[in-house]
């Protein structure tokens, strides 16, 4: 393994996912001074990494056709120790180097490489698009197919009886893994998956098949196929399936089943929970289940483990479980369940936020991201319960509390521009909602004011789905993670559409990141224009840029750029990037001086904020 | 313990339910207290209701629905801050039975006014009842397509494809709407037909269109025959020829067991017509192998509402074949069925259709060019020679893409190209994919290669591109596909429509300087661009490339930089070639090609005044997506 190589892996081993400590601190100050160190640390860290790669790995990809095959080997070996990390994975990496693998296997014509190749960047984009749950955002389906059917395709080839067994075992993996690209979201698409399960499975349970490569753990292969087509189970209750998808599915939910509780059994201990929750589904799905008896045996899951294990179970049973018993509890009416249901709300979120200020650093990392967002998108706004707003708020602080105190900022540069806003120009303001006239804005202030406060506190909330991509490796991003995280505009605008406590704020998180003209910036096709909210998408594009001035706010490569200097660029790009308002706000003699005591209490308001939703503390 | 009793005497003084007090004893729950109620419910048992009690405990504090002692109950379990919890439980098994009991009266007198409503009216309801089957099957497929139209909106090809099935699906249900509500003009033979020109290549894909799903879901194997179609254009009432077809075939769906055979088969029989016109008999023969009919039953096919006694779970109106029948007459046509009980069944109808004339003059552009053809069958081999031949094609034909490798190799040693080669999908060894991979890589893109199968293709426009896949051929081949298909790369064809061999905006004309140090990377670059049709000139540093450019700007349309190089990188030769300050320099399309990926290093080439980056190493995809955003198609030099 060559030097570059090492000295990545180890700044990826000590590289953390958030600087913050879970100690508590006697003051402020000493809280603030640590975090920023800690920030400017792993800055550093982000810079060593970034050379690292520079110099040492993208010469040879640069030329990888012409790699000498020691330089293909230490590839493929780094490729897979950056994915094999005690603490910590850099799937971008990944992806790049198979990438490049793939090109030399395709131009050396080696066709064992190619499927195997084939195969890994299959897996590496599965991977990264998995970030996208539980959107319905699926941007890499197609190339990921293609990856996976080019490598299956060569099962029904000459070449797979010359194939070794190693090569093999990636064909059928590969084949097995198809199915991954279909979510059984349309009856379409489930039956194509189910077909292509069924198919996957046939083969691997084919004695012939298998005797040929006996040293294939083709039970484990078959495990997965069952496993991956239990995946439809919803698809059964969704009155579109037929007799025999009923058949194929449960068969499969059974096979799973009956495994694990093989394995509980030869452990000797109780059934994983997922387990039991994955039964209980099964059998509500095929109708053999009430409803009400799923959610009471969903509930019981959501305390089947301390509040203090942070294994993966406890994960499941403080932040999936609750979800799914969420979740289902959406497909029942009945008064008297919903009442039941409020108060089962309110009691495992007030868990799930204890459990979640206690988890160690870097616990759990993508499964814990998975299930925390599929907390947020099951949550239910029920009377007595806390809103999703004040909830999100908690996440963020204890998920990307660099996030937290960069969207405390600009939510408090938000309010401090609208009050500037409803002194000198109200007009602008009109449309907004309850602001028909000027005077409207004059007389509602303090709701303007509160409205801006809250936009600019969760109009980033999408960067949840990837706190992984941006702070996950010590190194720069590639264009890929750029383009996935630029999706953060979307996924935020659909989270908080679902709830009555934030739905006002889906255009700003929307539109945030477009510019002014609508020019530049994304996403596409959304206008800030035609939104009854533009003026506050204005104020708070302009507040995001206002706000990462401070060194644990600004982007991971660079420092804070000074204040003054972010007045300019706003002053400078009035009328194409931000809205001309606001730089003739800003340009008022005695506004960045207002602005700068301002930020200098909104960082110290910031971090006490973070520290109490961290901490469950509520004063200092 | 005294101090819980008076607290449970407190709280259960008034309480009538079933109660027991507990409290927390390290990790478990101890059993303080059970009231009268509660020793009542458990019957004796009382040991084991604090075993079930503890066991709710441990689920925390709530309202539980569920059992005790096999007894239905409510249980509310409160968890007290001093370590104690109480259990209230309520029995409802009474009230369960009730229920149930309220149920089985309500469901009996429900049943019994069914009853009275089915004996009124049986007949009508059970054709409603099976008729909706008949409707869902177009509705299914226009759900289906739209499903996957909407998916695919970026895809202009998907989506017509989609809309043309969703229309005839539509077009099918539409038709059926009518026979339900014009049953009894059916009977009293008062339906109109509406003949119109249609070609027999449309009308067979249409029909696989609603029919092909139906035999996947069995997992049966579709064969398909129509060597004995000579002319496809044709005029009948289509929509009541396909209702006719489906009709049958989806009786031999229901009544052929999983992985079974379907075959139809189209036969031509001329000079059977009169009145002056071009008629013909077309012969439509489905055959299965599925459990066929008794003899009994075969006298009884085309009667109304009959259904073999053996199939009580296969679903159907028993109205599909009379009204099969009724509508063959109607077209002056003959139906006929054989079967054999356990063996299968064949229908046989044939119909006469007026004849109408090709598009000859099209496709007489295709007359004595030679094609070489490779699929993997002997059967589909002699069909696509006989349309060939029929197209006035001269033709070389082989089974194995290996073979149609060396015969194009040899054509081109030879000087005398083929004018286009056919590969089907599903080749032996090497498949159609790959071979086009191969014979793209060996003869470049002049030649037109089609791909053909009776697969759904799953690519899209672009992923085609990728492989080097001019157009797609769908199986069953008509002669009127294969010729519209081929036409297109002809002289008249290209000049209706600027494509390359691959169906691509070309970039011939262009000329490309590639900048790159790296030997084997320069030649795959100079292929590629090649490939796309663009003449290509290398520099090896950046140097070389300022100096090229130098001497003569006008040359060059695009710039293609590496960044790493010696003697002069790719950032400081761009800055020069901005710098020489003319309008072309400053104009020139400069675009990075670098393994340097990071967004930071991206944004160093645009501050070094580049266009743009495609990451290494590239594929004819890349450079293909970012030449296109600078250059338009085909310059005219």
């Amino acid at each position: 393994m060559r030097r570059y190589q090492e000295e990545y892996l180890a700044l990826l081993g000590e590289f953390t996912d958030e600087p913050f400590p879970k100690e508590s601190f006697t003051d402020l100050e000493s809280f603030i001074s640590y975090g920023v160190g800690a920030v400017r640390e792993k800055r550093e860290l982000v810079y060593k990494g970034t050379e690292l790669l520079r110099t040492g790995l993208f010469p040879v990809l640069d030329n990888i056709l012409s790699a000498s095959p020691e330089e293909i080997k230490e590839l493929e070996d780094f490729a897979g120790m950056a994915m094999s990390g005690p603490k910590r994975r850099d799937v971008g990496l990944n992806l790049r180097i198979h990438m490049a693998l793939l090109s030399y296997a395709r131009h050396r014509g080696d066709k064992a490489m190619l499927i195997k190749e084939l195969y890994n960047v299959g897996m590496a984009l599965h991977n990264i698009e998995n970030m996208l749950q539980p959107t319905r955002i699926r941007l890499y389906r197609v190339r990921i197919r293609m990856c996976f059917s080019e490598a299956a395709s060569y099962y029904e080839s000459d070449f797979y009886d010359k194939a070794d067994a190693e090569t093999r075992g990636y064909i059928h993996r590969s084949m097995g893994n198809i199915v991954l690209t279909y979510d059984g979201s349309t009856t379409e698409n489930a039956l194509t998956k189910l077909r292509l399960s069924g198919r996957s499975i046939k083969i691997l349970s084919d004695p012939d098949v298998r005797a040929k490569t006996p040293e294939l753990p083709w039970d484990v292969y078959l495990y997965k196929s069952h496993q991956e087509r239990t995946t439809l189970l919803s698809f059964l209750r969704s009155g579109r399936a037929g007799p025999d998808a009923f058949a194929q599915v449960l068969e499969s939910a059974q096979t799973v089943q009956e495994r694990q509780l093989q394995a509980a059994r030869e452990s000797g201990e109780p059934l994983q929970p997922r387990w039991q929750y994955a039964y209980m589904a099964a059998k509500y799905h095929c109708g053999a289940m009430l409803l009400s008896d799923l959610l009471d045996g969903l509930y019981a899951l959501t305390t089947a483990r301390g509040p203090m294990e942070y294994d993966s179970s406890g994960m499941f049973c403080h932040v999936s479980a609750p979800a799914y018993y969420m979740e289902y509890s959406k497909k029942t009416t009945d008064p008297r369940l919903e009442q039941i249901t409020s108060v089962r709300v309110r009691r495992m979120t007030e868990r799930m936020i204890s459990w979640l200020r206690g988890a160690p650093r870097g616990s759990g990392d993508d499964q814990l991201t998975l299930y925390l967002l599929q907390f947020l998108y099951a949550y239910r706004e029920m009377e007595g319960a806390m809103s999703f707003y004040e909830l999100v708020q908690t996440v963020i602080a204890c998920r990307n509390p660099t996030g937290f105190l960069r969207m405390y900022n600009s939510g408090s540069i938000a309010r401090l521009i609208t009050k500037w806003a409803v002194e000198d120009c109200p007009e602008k303001l009109v449309g907004l909602p309850g602001i028909m006239r000027p005077s409207d804005a004059i007389w509602n202030r303090d709701m303007l004011m509160d409205l801006a406060f809250r936009a600019g506190r969760v109009y980033d909330v999408g960067m949840l789905h990837f706190v992984k991509l941006e702070i996950g490796a010590p190194r720069g991003l590639f264009e890929e993670e750029e383009d996935i995280l630029s999706l953060h505009t979307q996924c935020g605008a659909s989270m908080l559409s679902l709830f009555a406590s934030t739905r006002d704020c889906v255009d700003v998180a929307n539109g945030h990141h477009l510019s002014y003209d609508e020019k530049s910036g994304f996403p596409l096709g959304f206008s800030a224009k035609q939104s009854s909210m533009r003026a506050m998408i204005y104020i708070v594009s302009a507040s995001d840029a206002l706000a990462c001035t401070e060194e644990e706010t600004a982007g991971r490569y660079r420092p804070g750029t000074s204040l003054e200097k972010a007045v300019e660029e706003i002053i400078r790009g009035a009328g194409t990037k931000y809205a001309p308002f606001i730089g003739e706000l800003l340009e008022k003699p005695g506004r960045v001086e207002e602005l700068r005591r301002g930020v200098a209490a909104f960082k110290r308001e910031g971090f006490l904020e973070m520290y109490r939703r961290r901490s469950g503390e509520s004063d200092e | 313990m005294k101090e819980y009793l008076d607290k449970a005497s407190e709280i259960f003084g008034p309480v009538a339910a079933p109660a027991a007090l507990f409290s927390r004893d390290g990790g478990a729950w101890r059993l303080e207290y059970l009231n009268p109620e509660a020793v009542k419910f458990a019957g004796g048992q009382e040991d084991k209701l604090v075993e079930e009690l503890q066991e709710h405990l441990n689920m925390g504090a709530g309202l539980f629905r569920g059992k005790l002692l096999g007894k239905s109950i409510y249980a509310s379990v409160s968890v007290y801050p001093d370590g104690t919890a109480m259990v209230l439980i309520r029995d409802i098994t009474e009230d369960i039975r009730a229920q149930e009991e309220s149920i089985v009266a309500a469901k009996a007198a429900l049943q019994s006014a069914l009853d009275a409503a089915n004996a009124a009216n049986r007949a009508k309801s059970d054709f409603l009842s099976n008729m909706s089957h008949d409707i869902r099957t177009p509705l299914n497929a226009i759900i289906g397509m739209t499903t996957i139209a909407r998916a695919h909106m970026d895809d202009r090809e998907r989506i017509e494809d989609c809309v043309e099935k969703i229309d005839l699906s539509s077009r099918h249900l539409l038709g059926l709407i009518n026979d339900i509500l014009d049953m009894s003009r059916i009977e009293s033979g008062k339906m109109t037909l509406s003949p119109e020109a249609f070609t027999m290549a449309d009308f067979i894909y249409s029909l696989m269109a609603v029919f092909r799903p139906q035999a996947d879901r069995k997992n049966q194997t579709v064969v398909l025959d129509f060597t004995g179609i000579r002319h496809e254009r044709v005029r009948g009432d289509q929509l009541r020829i396909q209702q006719v077809l489906i009709n049958i075939l989806s009786n031999a769906v229901k009544f052929t067991p999983e992985e079974g055979t379907i075959t139809l088969t189209v036969r031509e029989n001329r000079d059977v017509g009169g009145s002056g016109r071009n008629y013909a008999y077309y012969e439509f023969e489905v055959t299965d192998n599925g459990i066929g009919m008794s003899p009994e039953f075969l006298e009884k096919v085309f009667q109304p509402f009959e259904r073999a006694e053996s199939v009580h779970r296969i679903e159907g109106t028993g109205l599909g074949m009379t009204i099969t029948q009724n509508l063959v007459k109607m077209m002056n046509g003959e139906i006929t069925v054989e079967s054999e009980e356990g063996r299968g069944t064949t229908f046989t109808v044939t119909l006469p259709l007026e004849q109408l004339t090709d598009k000859s003059d099209e496709l007489r552009e295709l007359r004595g060019l030679k094609v070489l053809a490779a699929d993997s069958d002997a059967g589909s081999i002699e069909n696509l020679r006989e349309i060939l031949q029929d197209l006035g094609m001269e033709c070389d034909l082989c089974t194995s893409a290996g073979d149609a490798m060396e015969m194009a190799a040899d054509a081109r040693m030879r000087g005398q190209d083929y004018f286009a080669i056919l590969l089907g999908w599903r080749l032996p060894v090497v498949d159609g994919v790959q071979a086009c991979r191969e014979l793209r890589a060996a003869l470049g893109t002049d030649i037109p290669i089609l791909l053909m199968s009776a697969y759904e293709w799953p690519y899209s426009s672009d992923e085609m591109r990728k492989f080097g896949i001019s157009a797609f051929v769908p199986k069953p081949l008509f002669r009127s596909r294969l010729g519209e298909a081929l036409y297109a790369y002809t002289e008249a064809g290209r000049s209706a429509k600027h494509v390359d061999a691959e169906g691509n905006t070309s970039f011939e004309g262009y000329n490309i300087l590639l900048v790159e140090d790296n030997e084997i990377n320069r030649e795959i670059g100079v292929e590629l661009l090649e490939l796309l049709g663009a003449s290509v000139e290398c520099a090896e540093d950046g140097r070389e490339a300022l100096e090229k450019f130098e001497r003569d700007p006008d040359r060059y349309d695009f710039i293609f930089m590496d960044i790493q190089m010696p003697v002069m990188d790719g950032y400081e030769a761009t800055r020069a070639i901005r710098g020489l300050g003319t309008p072309k320099a400053i104009g020139v399309p400069i675009v990075a090609m670098s393994a340097n990926a990071f967004v930071e290093d991206i944004r160093a080439c645009e501050r070094a005044g580049m266009n743009g980056h495609v990451p290494k190493p590239v594929s004819l995809e890349s450079l293909a997506t970012v030449m296109e955003k600078f250059l338009s198609a085909k310059k005219p030099r």
